[in-house]
């Protein structure tokens, strides 16, 4: 009885395994209290850590929160540290809210419907200076980044030409430094003395080979005896026959005649050439004194009063300051544009089956699917604040995510706002990134910016430099495909200049072209591919500053060049004059010569013609054309 | 490993009870499903969760599980053609896509074709199993255990107090 009982009560257990399901559902409540509890820490300190080794400085998050009912992820006091300056923030916000879609989640997908920042500072001062990682050592094989490459380029410059540029130069010659003294102490030989050396040893070769090939050509001695050969011929007309062989023999010796003028004429005219294209080197010693001249020009630092070198020299460190940041903006758009070269942008979505190891897996049309990540509207706000580069901002950021082409819709970012605390009026910054055809467009505006003091030239003897002032700033970046097109405007109105030099005159110049400047005009431009940039610069303070120091520099560059010009013309003129001379005078001999065998054959050719009339070979002719026309009249008689 | 040599000795136990016929069958039928199924796929999950929550054998289904994976793998070839024959339908077509492109649903991974393959093979093969697993636990338990029982070895067995010991601690045990 108890062990049917006992059967019994085995047997009632039940379809549910319940010391399953309590575990279970004990295991479920831990990690719904781990949820609540202890995920936000973790995961804030993870985000921490990730970001900051991402970023190669500290980046600190304050709190963080996540929501699964409404699935949503809030981080508040967000700070990125500057990586070239720890005590301060690259970016800090106040507050960042995820607003997460269910649908997309169950997908595996993360998709933002709604994102909002706040607060946004840049260039905040931190509490305590965040902490910066060592950079990764370059991969091997891979390309500097135009920013590094460009950057060094321009450090390498930039001390050496603020220190010792154009102005530098222009303050000596205003300043009235001598060359002369200098010049006389110049010992090597110029250009254009060993091109005139190498031409006088030329000159005395080349004439004995004239001469040699002037001896070389047919004589008009050989033409003289055909002459007498023919005048010395009695022909004997009552013999018609023997007349046509003699007549024969004397025109076969009148064109022998022909071709030695003919070849007389040809190598006289090659020997034309060759004397008149040792003059053209002669021009080369003008050639070679033009550089000496300019070397000199160099070397004694005579400045040209030309826009273009003047706005080169004194705004390349300061507008490649600016260029480093564009390039830099280039680098990191790299990263983010696709490569066109890559073939997917027309790729449709279709049933495609795909070979695997094991089996193969189908793809159908995505209909209703997301990106992998996809931010679909955020909401940028800031107020400005005592602290760091802060405004009131407004803007949004849209469609930002990992599969562009299938968001159908650009990337876009528009921001407007002032920040009143830095002067800055009127921002107005838009960008527009289509990934799907690669074509990025972004423009910033700056109704009214500071521009800092800011030094040209801080050389010894001058000093030249822009006083605070407020400026405007036009800056435009397109990128179609593989053409990269950006231009920075900078317009500064009314500009204050600093100047100084050690000599008054050159005080009193520099000041005066300065205060012409009514408005300080900047432009950078950029133009080619992610790789690579044709750069261009300009300003109006080259021109204008040329201008205005025209009027003081100009006698004295021309006099600082006259006096090269008479040392290099001292060094090589009375040669250059002897050489001409010596050159002109074989010319003159040697064409003399020339000239007077073609007069000598031709008259020769006249007289041999003359010759064979004289002895009746052209009434001989005559003579056999009859006989021809008696012949014929005679075979149409006889009808053969 | 304990508890999966705790649910084999289960099974032994129960094989050679009276009781549990119902449990082991679907235990190795659920088996059938899970060897079949992808390792990580929800629909492992699920036939997981099943075994957890409902009075399946869990011991047999681990059991047939691991000898119907090495089957599945022998019949990777048949149950891909089949997958690929049931993705490929048209008249599926509009099916599938919908699919596809739901939530949750593609973490099935029913795109693949031996996932499909062995997915339908073992919707379609499970009752069979059941009743088939069903019989032969009843026909196992009429000829070998039986026969087993009335052996003077089981006899002496049961005579001893270590056994005797043995059935306290079980009935003690519930």
């Amino acid at each position: 009885m108890t062990e049917a009982i006992k059967t019994k009560q085995k047997r009632s257990k039940g379809p549910f395994r319940i010391e399953a399901i309590v575990p279970i559902t004990i295991l479920l409540g831990l990690i719904w209290a781990y949820a609540t509890l202890f995920l936000d820490g973790h995961v804030r300190r993870a985000a921490e850590y990730a970001a900051s080794w991402a970023h190669g400085a500290q980046v600190d998050i304050k709190t963080l929160h996540i929501s699964f009912t409404e699935p949503s992820l809030t981080v508040q006091g967000l700070e990125v540290t500057d990586k070239d300056t720890p005590t301060h923030n690259t970016v800090s916000l106040d507050k960042i809210k995820f607003a997460l879609l269910w649908d997309a989640l169950l997908r595996a997908k993360l998709v933002i419907s709604e994102a909002s920042v706040t607060g946004l500072t840049l260039n905040s001062l931190r509490k305590s200076p965040g902490v910066v990682f060592p950079p990764p050592p370059p991969k091997p094989g891979s390309a500097p980044s135009i920013t590094s490459q460009l950057r060094s380029e321009l450090e390498a410059e930039a001390d050496a030409r603020t220190k010792n540029n154009i102005l530098g130069d222009i303050a000596n010659i205003l300043g009235g430094a001598d060359a002369s003294t200098q010049l006389s102490e110049i010992r090597e030989q110029l250009q254009a003395e060993i091109k005139l050396k190498d031409l006088q040893a030329s000159l005395t070769s080349k004439k004995a080979e004239w001469t040699k090939r002037i001896d070389e050509l047919p004589k008009p001695e050989a033409a003289k005896a055909v002459l007498d050969k023919i005048k010395a011929t009695k022909v004997d007309v009552s013999n018609p026959a023997a007349a046509k062989s003699q007549f024969d023999g004397l025109k076969a010796d009148i064109a022998k005649v022909d071709e030695m003028v003919k070849s007389y004429q040809g190598g006289q005219k090659q020997l034309e050439t060759d004397i008149d294209g040792f003059n053209a080197s002669l021009k080369d010693i003008d050639e070679a004194a033009r550089k000496d001249l300019e070397a000199l020009q160099n070397r004694f630092k005579i400045p040209s009063i030309d826009k273009d070198s003047i706005t080169k020299s004194l705004l390349s460190k300061l507008l490649g300051d600016k260029l480093v940041k564009v390039t830099r903006l280039i680098d990191q758009a790299k990263a983010y544009m696709p490569d066109r070269n890559t073939g997917k942008k027309n790729e449709k979505p279709e049933f495609v089956p795909h070979p695997r190891g094991a089996g193969r897996t189908y793809r159908f049309p995505v209909t209703t699917g997301y990106p992998l990540v996809w931010l679909k509207r955020a909401e940028l706000s800031s107020k400005s604040s005592p602290d760091g580069f802060t405004g009131d901002f407004s803007g949004q950021l849209m469609n930002v995510s990992t599969d562009p082409e299938l968001v159908k819709a650009p990337t876009t970012l528009k921001l407007e706002g002032d920040a009143p605390k830095q002067e800055f009026r009127d921002i107005k910054l838009s960008a527009i990134l289509d990934q799907s055809s690669a074509d990025a467009k972004a423009d910033l505006k700056v109704g009214l910016m500071p521009f800092p003091e800011y030094l040209f030239s801080s050389g010894q003897d001058v000093e030249f430099g822009i006083l605070p002032s407020t400026a405007t700033l036009q800056t435009s970046a397109t990128f179609d495909g593989d053409k990269l097109e950006a231009v920075i405007n900078q317009t500064v109105k009314e500009p204050r200049f600093k100047t100084g030099a050690k000599s008054e005159i050159v005080a009193s110049a520099l000041k005066s072209a300065a205060d012409r400047i009514k408005t300080l005009t900047m432009k950078i431009s950029l133009s080619g591919n992610l790789t690579h940039q044709k750069i261009g610069f300009d300003s109006n303070l080259g021109s204008e500053l040329a201008s205005g120091l025209q009027a003081h520099l100009k006698q004295k560059i021309d006099q600082a060049r006259a006096k090269l010009k008479s040392f290099v013309d001292g060094r090589i003129g009375s040669e250059k004059a002897r050489l001409t001379g010596e050159y002109d005078k074989a010319k003159s001999g040697l064409t003399g010569v020339l000239k007077g065998k073609e007069t000598e054959f031709k008259n020769l050719q006249a007289e041999l013609q003359k010759a064979l009339k004289d002895k009746g070979g052209l009434e001989s002719e005559k003579t056999k054309k009859d006989i021809e026309n008696k012949a014929k009249d005679l075979f149409k008689k006889i009808k053969i | 490993m304990t508890i999966l040599l705790k649910q084999i000795f289960g099974l032994i136990k129960l094989l050679n009870s009276e009781t549990g016929t119902n449990q082991i069958a679907w235990g190795v039928a659920a088996g059938f499903v899970l060897g079949l199924s992808p390792a990580f796929s929800l629909q492992a999950i699920l036939i997981f969760l099943m075994i957890l929550v409902f009075r399946i054998q869990a011991g047999a289904a681990f059991v047939s599980a691991f000898f119907f994976s090495f089957i599945a793998y022998l019949m990777d070839p048949i149950t891909a053609s089949i997958g690929a024959a049931v993705l490929e339908s048209p008249s599926l077509r509009a099916t599938f896509t919908s699919l596809y492109n739901m939530p949750i649903i593609p973490l099935t991974r029913f795109n693949n074709s031996i996932v499909m393959g062995s997915g339908v093979l073992a919707v379609t093969l499970m009752p069979v199993v059941y009743v088939l697993s069903r019989v032969a636990v009843i026909k196992y338990r009429k000829t070998f255990v039986e026969r087993y029982k009335n052996t003077a070895l089981w006899k002496a067995l049961q005579a001893t107090s270590v056994y005797k010991w043995y059935v306290r601690y079980e009935d003690m045990k519930g």
